[in-house]
């Protein structure tokens, strides 16, 4: 590939020259999909090391690379070798360092907000009709923020984790870490100063999803210290999946900037690249090219009628068998995790595929429970997936050693203080045995039993400790029976919505949580379109369903033609602000992008003609590679 | 070297010994601590060791919060017996904050720093015009913690001399205070803790007492230690081959014999076979050619000796075979004794190990190296870059070495020289051209040698303050003498000169007497020892300035705030001009003595002066300097012919009137000894005078006091009266300062 060699080779020069301490110059790099764009950031890194490597340990001075997962920073550190010169971190993190320490700065700050919100929400509240729902939950805002504003002069440190829930009282929440920190560089020369002697150099990784308010204060500082300041960005605008990105990038971006790009995709066969560059066109019309030892490739785009009991499980099924046919290749028929890698819109599409939505939704429609549900973090699942989990695998496989693993881990019954306590220590180990055997019964002739039938067991046998968030349910079911009882009308009030979520997940099948537990731990064969970003994936299947979607901020079937532009959405193509169309757009170029090999894109659609023409008239798809069922 | 970048502007000292509040201004490149013994300058280097140096934490005591403190502390705790069960204790540290040892940093960043100081800056809305404040407090871990060990710890002391079957006098229980608790207890209860400070509360000392903030009530400790990657700290303590030889802490220094520094330096600077580079292989490749040339050798050596054994046949070997293998560390080539050899000039074979020289000259290389160890280690020296605990930390910006008492063991001439090379030898590396990285370095000393040999600017004068009805116990202040004779006219640089050419020890005095000439420098000294023993015992420093030059060290008395006696002349001269004239009453002479016409007591007319009481002839405001000179003198001039009264002129005539007998007895006595023999045959008194006048305006005054030392023992030569009062004056008022200032120290917490 000469080009590529020699296109790659313009592109290190470009960035050397940028990385001068004496005169440094900001850069965007366009990078689309599979352009190999970690290796460029390294690569950067690398070239600034060898320059300017000995002179920042010295100083203590370093380079600040931002990317958008703590996955893609980790991966970022081994690859330099965890040098100290590169501070990589994500968006929240690296606001958080900016700031934790201006405690006094950030009580102002929030102060001011807090200030303004309660008059805003008063005069909302003065216009608004009283006694709607809207006028309630206003009501619920005014406190909780008054509230908050009193509680604020007795806040000596605040704290944040980025990481995860931020619910104490000292705590910020991440969208007012990012603000305070866009804030406080806006309209604090010293915060500009330390972040530039701190910096001289940010890498941002990813910076169209790079929270708008954020990105303007980092342009605003380079426009403030062009000679002090190199700002370098990574991305493709077209690949913006998240709504708070900087709309518009790389047209923001100022004309003294260098802007070289990689053109060649290393990931994706000729033909997918095709499909990319005919998605794009209509887009910003950067166009990418295949590498030239890539494979043909194959796509397809099956056409499904959404009627009310179409049995989706089926049509994907075949879909897969169709595949398999046309690529030759029988890994589309595997149930194997690592074979097709299913990409859904939202994450109650890929439960129930996947056969855990009777455990999940229920929990997700907690608010609050969502971040712990999707991490695995939350109290209850933890307990779930690191205890039960482990003993019922290890007794499944029948692998005592494990078992006892576990016990000793985390049983009270084997605990030293228990152990040296009883006069019987042998017959405690015993007893606690037979407690393993027992709850291993259930599943005698295949059963599936039951979550918290097995919890009873465990509770019964004293094996685990049990989790407070259990507790409840587990005493309903020990005094009423398995039904829940008929509530008083008067305990109405005392119901708690996480109890009853708890109550209805515990009332599954075992085998629901344990698929979910692949979910959460990235051993399923399904995603979502947003957690892909940066991955790859030999043989990807798309699922188009607006209707199972149930979300209003994107829409395929008016990307594909199914359904005109509503008043709004011309309303806002004409302001210049951007469309559902265009976000649901780029969300089908990154899923799209992600296929080494092959790519399945199923479409459910009310209207399966409209949808044909279009696809035809837009030349996305040959005719042959449209198939309906 | 114009710019000075990061640096620590002052400290405050609180609560520590007897520094109650003080400000310690530090310059940018040397700072010499200077003062009298027990001025706290010790104290002030141990507060910045004790709270700065990590290592040395360790060493916090009890008795280094300011003992009457301890009133208010154990006052606090019997608040906290009395606290009834159910009662809210009164927990806040509010209470124990102004009463603990702190202390607070002030820096100075510029805009290059911020990166490095952005933890330290206290609002967003700070400038690099203002300082950096830190406070260092050595406080309670927990409060809470803190009342109920106490509580419990008293309670059931006291519960358990109740129970002693010893009714009659019950065994004293360990806790009975406060600070008998904390005298065990200090540092599981206590540590350090940081707090950032506000700079526009930044208040200048009043009168040489600080005044630092208040830390308001919420503050919360910094989490992290402040100086952490910002100051680098070492020390050279004074305490020079005490040290614990185990320590691994490589800044605190020891008094080790040369080689065994060189060979820590080699093992963390040098090392070949650590971190290897290209410049490394000759030196691995010539130690590997050696240990193969030396396995040879080995092994044909023990050749009978092994084939021997080999020959027994152990059964179960199959066949043993037993090699020799040699292992050369290049450090332990370094690890003996005459590791270090001194060549002497001039032969090329002859040797000395380095244990043969003298321990001046070993003390000084062993200081010069420990502080080109300090500086390599700060500047990540070879080897020293690789390692793994330093290779991942920054350069800090700032070093600052404190260096204790330099002049054990050392040479005048040698002190001399370490204190010059000293700042140059932290700055010889080639980094440090560059002002980003600053140095700088804290003496305190004893010697005047040192004190002198730098600048005015670098010395920081601890003079003691008597206890007074605000302050009941002794404190210290802290002069910045560069501010002494404001701008740098004339007389300051007099001063200089005049302290640098005498090697005067005014610094380190508990008093000073100032002379007219060298006859009173010669004498006084010797009436001091047979006539005021107490006196005797100070350390008082004994300057020859004439009249006409000693008013100009007034600004510097006056700010080292030192008691002294001017001893001088009446210098009379005629009502109009300057003739001279021979001291009488009502003839309207006047003095032509600078200092007593305009210093003390400021006046002119003879008269006047010789009618002074003696309560005016000292400083009005202070009562801190006093002017002696001569004043009538009473004789029987001869025997049974009654008393008689003369003014002498000057302190040989003093001398010889007040020792009349003595002087009359001499036997061949020369020069003016013998003209005044010669005045004193005279009929009358006021012949003898005026003979005697005539005499002093010709003869070697020296000489006349060589000369009465030769003939005479100087305890049998009786001091004139003015001298006598003046001495008397000044062992009386040092004698007042001196009581508070021993009773209030606390035992074993000697400020030498």
């Amino acid at each position: 590939m000469p080009e590529a060699v020699t296109q790659e080779d313009e592109l290190r020069k470009t960035i050397a020259a940028c990385l001068n301490l004496e005169k440094p110059k900001s850069f965007f790099l366009y990078a689309g999909a599979g352009t190999g764009k970690t290796r460029a950031v390294v690569e950067a890194l690398d070239i600034f090391r060898n320059r300017y490597g000995e002179q920042f340990r010295q100083s203590g001075q370093k380079v600040a690379v931002i990317t958008y997962t703590n996955a893609a920073c980790d991966e970022i550190r081994r690859r330099i070798d965890f040098d100290p010169i590169f501070a990589v971190s994500t968006i929240h993190s690296f606001s958080w360092e900016q700031i934790r320490t201006y405690h006094k700065d950030i009580s102002a700050w929030l102060r001011e907000r807090l200030y303004t919100d309660i008059i805003d929400l008063h005069a909302k509240q003065e216009k608004g009709r009283p006694g709607t729902k809207a006028a309630a939950e206003r009501q619920v805002q005014i406190e909780s923020k008054e509230k908050r504003l009193k509680h604020l002069d007795v806040i000596k440190q605040f704290t944040y984790n980025p990481n995860g829930e931020n619910i104490g009282k000292n705590s910020l929440n991440h969208a007012e870490v990012i603000a305070i920190t866009a804030a406080f560089l806006a309209d604090k020369p010293l915060m500009r100063q330390i972040l530039v002697r701190k910096h001289p150099v940010l890498l941002i990784d990813e910076s169209q999803d790079t929270q708008k308010d954020l990105i303007d204060a980092f342009f605003a500082l380079q426009a403030d210290h062009p000679d002090q300041f190199s700002l370098c960005l990574f991305g493709d605008t077209m690949q913006r999946i998240y709504a708070d990105g900087k709309v518009g990038l790389e047209q923001a971006v100022p004309t003294d900037w260098k802007k070289p790009a990689i053109a060649v995709n290393h990931r994706c066969p000729k033909r997918i690249v095709t499909l990319l560059n005919q998605i794009r066109s209509e887009a910003d019309g950067a166009q990418q090219e295949p590498r030239q030892d890539a494979q043909e490739g194959v796509v397809r785009l099956f056409l499904i009628n959404d009627v009310d009991d179409v049995d989706k499980l089926k049509f994907e099924a075949k879909a897969a068998r169709i595949m398999a046919e046309v690529t030759s290749d029988d890994e589309w028929m595997s149930q194997h995790r690592k074979a097709v890698k299913v990409l859904t819109l939202e994450h109650h599409m890929a439960a129930r595929r996947d056969g855990f939505d009777r455990f999940f939704e229920p929990l997700y429609r907690i608010g609050n429970f969502r971040t712990g549900l999707l991490d695995g973090t939350l109290n209850g699942v933890a307990f779930l997936t690191q205890q039960v989990l482990p003993l019922v695998q290890a007794m499944r496989s029948q692998d005592r050693f494990a078992v006892a693993r576990v016990v000793k881990d985390h049983s009270p019954i084997v605990s030293p203080e228990r152990l040296s306590a009883s006069e019987t220590s042998l017959e405690e180990i015993r007893a606690a045995g037979r407690s393993v055997e027992s709850i291993f019964s259930l599943w005698n002739d295949g059963e599936d039993p039951v979550l918290l039938d097995v919890l009873k067991v465990i509770d019964n046998e004293g094996l685990l400790g049990i989790p407070d968030v259990f507790a409840p349910i587990l005493s309903d079911a020990d005094g009423q029976g398995e039904e829940i009882e008929s509530v008083p009308a008067d305990a109405e009030d005392d119901r708690n919505p996480a109890v009853d979520a708890w109550r209805e997940a515990l009332s599954v099948s075992f085998s629901q949580f344990e698929a979910y537990s692949e979910y959460i731990s990235d051993k399923s064969r399904f995603g979502t379109h947003q957690g892909i970003k940066g991955l790859q994936f030999p043989r990807v299947m798309v699922i188009l369903d607006d209707n199972e979607a149930r979300g209003f901020m994107f829409s395929y079937e008016k990307l594909l033609g199914a359904k005109a532009l509503t008043d709004r959405d011309e309303q806002n193509r004409l302001e210049g602000r951007e469309t559902s169309v265009e976000r649901t757009r780029r969300l089908f170029y990154v899923t799209c992008s992600r296929a080494q090999q092959s790519l399945a894109v199923i479409v459910y659609t009310k209207e399966a003609d409209k949808v044909a023409s279009y696809i035809s008239s837009v030349g996305w798809f040959e005719d042959q590679e449209v198939i309906r069922m | 070297m114009t710019e000075y970048r990061m640096h620590i502007d002052f400290v405050e000292i609180q609560n520590f010994r007897k520094l109650k509040a003080c400000r310690v201004e530090i310059a940018h490149r040397e700072t010499i601590f200077v003062g009298a013994n027990n001025s706290g300058k010790t104290s002030a280097m141990d507060a910045l060791i004790l709270f700065l140096k990590r290592s040395r934490r360790k060493d916090f005591a009890t008795t280094d919060f300011t003992l009457s403190n301890w009133l208010s502390l154990d006052q606090l705790g019997a608040q906290w017996l009395a606290t009834a069960d159910d009662e809210k204790p009164e927990i806040a540290p509010d209470a124990w904050l102004p009463l603990l040892p702190s202390i607070d940093v002030w820096l100075t960043a510029d805009e290059q720093d911020l990166h490095r100081v952005a933890h330290l800056v206290p609002t967003l809305d700070w400038t690099t015009e203002e300082l950096l404040g830190v406070r260092l407090v050595f406080a309670p871990k927990n409060m809470e913690r803190l009342y109920k060990d106490f509580r419990s710890a008293y309670k059931s002391a006291r519960n358990a001399e109740l129970t002693s079957s010893a009714a009659a006098s019950p065994p004293s229980l360990w806790p009975n205070s406060m600070r008998d608790f904390l005298d065990r207890q200090l540092h599981s209860q206590f540590e350090i803790q940081a707090h950032i400070l506000d700079p526009i509360q930044l208040q200048n000392p009043v009168r040489g007492v600080a005044r630092p903030q208040s830390l308001p009530p919420d503050s919360d400790p910094l989490k992290k230690d402040p100086f952490d990657g910002l100051i680098k700290i070492d020390v050279i303590t004074a305490q020079r081959g005490f040290s614990d030889p185990k320590t691994e802490d490589e800044s605190y220094s020891g008094f080790a014999s040369l080689s065994t520094q060189l060979r820590r330096y080699f093992s963390k600077h040098l090392n070949p076979s650590e971190a290897p580079d290209a410049s490394d292989i000759a030196a691995l490749e010539a130690i590997e050619a050696a240990k193969t040339v030396f396995n040879d050798q080995l092994k044909t050596s023990f050749k009978p000796a092994i084939e021997e054994l080999e020959g027994l046949n152990y059964p179960g070997f199959s066949d043993p075979r037993i090699s020799i293998i040699s292992k050369i560390d290049p450090r332990d080539s370094l690890d003996h004794d005459t590791a270090v050899q001194f060549d002497l000039p001039g032969s090329d074979s002859l040797f000395l190990p380095e244990k043969y020289n003298g321990l001046g000259y070993q003390n000084l290389i062993s200081m010069v190296f420990n502080l080109i160890r300090f500086r390599d280690e700060w500047m990540r020296v070879g080897k020293a870059a690789k390692h793994q605990d330093t290779q991942n930390v920054a350069i800090e910006p700032l070093h600052l070495v404190l260096v204790e008492e330099p002049e054990a063991h050392l040479h005048v001439q040698v002190q001399q020289v370490f204190i010059k090379k000293a700042y140059k030898v932290l700055r010889n590396h080639d980094a440090l051209a560059d002002p980003s990285f600053s140095t700088q370095m804290i003496v305190s000393t004893h010697s005047s040698h040192i004190a002198h040999e730098l600048d005015f600017s670098c010395l920081r004068y601890f003079r003691r303050e008597p206890a007074t009805e605000n302050e009941k116990i002794p404190t210290a202040t802290v002069v910045n003498l560069s501010q002494t004779f404001g701008d740098h006219d004339q007389t300051s640089r007099f001063a200089t000169r005049y302290l640098r050419t005498t090697h005067c020890d005014l610094f380190f005095a508990d008093a000073a007497i100032l002379v007219e000439g060298s006859a009173e420098r010669m004498l006084i000294p010797h009436f001091i020892r047979a006539k005021f023993p107490e006196l005797d015992q100070s350390y008082i420093s004994l300057l020859e300035i004439g009249g006409a030059h000693a008013h100009r060290l007034k600004p510097l008395l006056k700010t080292l705030g030192l008691l002294s006696l001017v001893v001088t002349d009446l210098d009379s001269i005629q009502g109009t001009g300057t003739a001279k004239a021979r001291p009488e009453i009502g003839k309207g002479y006047r003095t032509g003595n600078t200092t007593l016409k305009d210093w003390v007591p400021e006046k002119e007319s003879l008269d006047d002066l010789l009618k002074l009481s003696d309560d005016a002839k000292q400083t009005g405001e202070d009562g801190l300097v006093r002017v002696a000179y001569q004043c009538p003198i009473t004789v029987e001039y001869k025997e049974g012919e009654g008393q008689d009264e003369a003014i002498p002129y000057t302190f040989e005539d003093s001398l010889a009137l007040t020792n009349l007998e003595l002087f009359r007895g001499y036997e061949d006595p020369v020069g003016l000894l013998k003209k005044l023999q010669a005045a004193l045959e005279k009929d009358t008194l006021e012949d003898a005078s005026k003979d005697m006048f005539d005499s002093l305006e010709k003869g070697s005054k020296a000489e006349m006091a060589l000369e009465l030392l030769y003939l005479s023992e100087p305890s049998q030569v009786e001091p004139p009266g003015y001298i006598a009062d003046g001495l008397k004056w000044l062992e009386e008022n040092l004698q007042e300062r001196k009581v508070d200032a021993i009773s209030t120290e606390p035992a074993g917490v000697n400020d030498a």
